[in-house]
Formats: C-alpha cells, structure tokens, sequence
C-alpha cells in the first residue's frame, strides 16, 4: 500500500514545475502546457484525499469531472485561439501582450 | 516483498511523471514539450491505477491522451518556432523555490500514515487491471496513444507535401 504522502509529494512537485514553467517561458502554447500540468497535479492530489478520506463522498466526483472539463476545454480554447492568430499573421509574444498592465 | 515491489514500481511511475514534466520545459522544440506532457499524464493516470480509481485512470487517459494531446499534436506539428525560455538557471532556481516552500507549508499536513482498507498488494491490482471491466477501453487507450505517435510520424514525413 502507498503512503498518500506519496502522492502529494508528486504533486507538488509537479505543481511546483508548472508554476516555474509559467514563469519562466515566454511561449504561449508552453505556458498553456504549464497550465495544463498544475490541473494535473491538482487532479492527482484531490484524487488522493478522496480515496484516502471519504471515498463515498460524490461532492469530490463532481470537483474532478469539472476539472476535468476545465482542463479540457481551456486547451482547446487556447489553441484554437493561437491557431486562428497565426493564420491571420499575428506576432505571438506574451511578453508583449502589456496593454493590460496596471 | 509485495510492498517492496510495488514502492518500486510507484518510484518508476514517479521518475516518469515528475521527469517528463521537467523535460516539458527544458526541451526546445514545441512538438517534443507535447510528447512530454503526453507521458506525464500517462503517468498520473497510472498513479490513479494504483490509487484504485480505475475509472478516473480511464477518463484521464481518454480524454488528456486521446483528446488534448493528439489536438496538440496537429496544431503545433507545423509550427516551426521554437520555444523561448527567459533563462533555464531562472527555471531551475524557480522549480527548487517552489517546490521547497510548498513542501514546507504542505507535506508536513499529510505525513501522519493513512490507510487504504480497498487496496491490497501490487498482484492483486494488476490482475484486477486485466481482469477487469475496463480491458478493452484500456487497449483503445493504448491504440490512441499509438495515434498520437503515428499521427507525429505521419506529420514530419508528409508536412513538407502539405504545404
């Protein structure tokens, strides 16, 4: 039997790597990979205390089915979006993107 | 001995998650930082397998490996800039602060043992893995991903015709 410690472990790790991916990349698609990590470590973790702690509780299903979607949906936006934007010529660098600066 | 073994394998599966997250960001080209994050959600959704979710195991894997990588695989199979990363050392003093202070605030909360009454030794989860309900879902998952590394191949050989 695996310790939940396990687990968790990976999981910050993981989210740690996803955080200082975002951080630290300028490409768009890489930080939405970044994103895409962190909802996976998150996906990992509350599977984990969902198993260990209550496992009839359904409240935790629902969470993972919406981060499911949420997950799904946000890449599929993105890169939709980043397509359309290179079919029409648009420079992609998000460090310029500064008009949103306060 | 069982435990022994299964720790191993945990390990493994671990190395796989948390290195091919790593690669994600270290490696240059956009198509390589795809088939990374494709491992690593291989990887959690084999985590889940030792978890005992079997379903959440197969809606990973149909959904992030079936879906989400092989719609990231055709949009970025022709994109030829590579990916800019402001300073790798920046990277990895960011990973190691991270990680250390989130392991500091958290880590210590779950470090008292639980216990799992469901789940047994490593044997009796593989033979529920290929006893199981699941099987011919986990072969279609295993032929999706097959995809993904086809539709890779496919991609490079015939890109240049294409366009």
């Amino acid at each position: 039997m695996i310790p939940l410690f396990y687990f968790i472990t990976v999981s910050v790790v993981m989210l740690a790597i996803g955080l200082a991916g975002i951080a630290s990349d300028r490409h768009l698609i890489v930080i939405v990979l970044g994103v895409e990590l962190i909802l996976v470590a998150s996906i990992i973790s509350l599977v984990g205390f969902f198993t260990y702690s209550q496992p009839q509780n359904t409240d935790a299903i629902a969470m993972l089915l919406a981060l499911f979607v949420v997950a799904a949906v946000e890449v599929i936006a993105v890169i939709t979006f980043y397509v359309h934007m290179k079919s029409m010529n648009v420079d992609f660098d998000v460090t310029k993107l500064s008009r949103l600066k306060w | 001995m069982g435990m022994v073994l299964s720790e191993i394998v945990f390990a493994g599966i671990a190395i796989l998650t948390v290195g091919s997250a790593l690669m994600l960001f270290m490696l240059k080209k956009l198509i390589h930082a795809v088939v990374c994050i494709t491992l690593a959600f291989i990887g959690a959704a084999l985590m889940m397998l030792f978890l005992g979710q079997s379903l959440f195991a197969l809606l990973l894997m149909l959904v992030f490996i079936g879906g989400i990588s092989t719609y990231l695989v055709v949009a970025v199979a022709t994109e030829e800039k590579k990916a800019v990363m402001i300073n790798q050392k920046l990277f990895i003093g960011a990973v190691t602060v991270f990680t250390l202070t989130m392991a500091i605030s958290i880590l210590p909360q779950v470090a008292a043992p639980q216990t799992l009454p469901a789940q047994t030794g490593m044997a009796d989860l593989l033979s529920q893995f290929i006893q199981g309900q699941y099987l011919i879902l986990y072969l279609l998952v295993l032929l999706l991903f097959s995809t993904v590394i086809g539709g890779i191949l496919v991609m490079r050989k015939f890109a240049k015709l294409l366009i």
